[in-house]
């Protein structure tokens, strides 16, 4: 889980469950794998920090307005009742802030006022 | 068991870790070595419990390696330490060939524009190997261990 505490500062959380009934090695690999990837002495944690990091840095600065999320745009795919993006897509990112923009400007709300 | 010799292990293990050498510093563990640095205090164990890190020799090998891989963003950063060691103590142990130590550690990193500060109680089990030590497990429990922590790309 990802707490923020500032514009620039947050702390990684990580949570782990002992099932009822389940054996002890679930809890022991649930565990094994919070230190090899989300611990600040993880195999990966330190790395995806770095590029939070040097990301941050970039919103920093002044020479480009906007954040780009057009990776994969235009390239989605409908599968039924589900839009599907590749790996790298930004899809996500963009459904994410539509989602919000929506929400910002009251649209679904007057959609539900109004159902 | 002559304490001199083994306070010579320990400084001689901190300067591995201070330039960091993890190639030379692997090699002071017994095959079946661990290192573990508990999240809590007085941690029971490391398996069922979470811990910073709890590695043995395999994760060290895969650890040494990626400390100098290229697309490690983590590890483009230089790191480097000083270790200063005190309070050095010797634990009654039930084993023979078996010594067991704990010493206090201030541990000054300079990693990323940054020196940070660790403080811990570190124990060590060695097993007595002729005239040398190997290290059958060391604990660091760091003064803070449940406290939020930066990302720490080397051993302490």
């Amino acid at each position: 889980m990802i707490r923020p505490i500032s514009v620039d500062r947050f702390i990684v959380e990580t949570w782990s469950f002992r099932l009822k009934g389940a054996p002890d090695s679930m809890l022991q690999r649930t565990l094994l794998y919070s230190r090899l990837i989300n611990s600040a002495m993880g195999m990966v944690g330190p790395d995806d920090l770095e590029v939070y990091r040097r990301a941050q840095e970039g919103l920093a600065s002044p020479s480009n307005e906007w954040v780009e999320f057009h990776r994969q745009y235009g390239k989605d795919e409908q599968r039924g009742d589900r839009t599907v993006g590749g790996g790298t897509s930004d899809l996500d990112m963009r459904t994410q802030y539509q989602a919000w923009q929506a929400y910002m400007e009251g649209t679904i709300f007057n959609e539900v006022k109004n159902a | 068991m002559n304490r001199e010799r083994i306070e010579e292990f320990l400084y001689r293990e901190a300067d591995l870790l201070d330039r960091p050498d993890l190639d030379s510093w692997m090699n002071l563990f017994a095959e079946s070595g661990t290192y573990w640095m508990p999240a809590t205090e007085d941690q029971k164990d490391p398996i069922n419990h979470i811990s910073h890190i709890y590695d043995d020799r395999v994760m060290m090998e895969i650890r040494r390696r990626n400390f100098i891989h290229p697309r490690a963003s983590s590890k483009e950063w230089e790191v480097r330490c000083s270790h200063v060691i005190g309070n050095i103590r010797f634990l009654p142990e039930a084993e023979e060939e078996v010594i067991t130590i704990t010493s206090n550690q201030h541990v000054a990193v300079w990693y990323r524009d940054e020196q940070r500060l660790y403080a811990c109680r570190v124990t060590h089990r060695l097993q007595i190997d002729g005239e040398d030590f190997k290290i059958l497990e060391k604990r660091v429990d760091l003064i803070n261990s449940e406290a939020p922590q930066q990302s720490l790309i080397i051993y302490l």
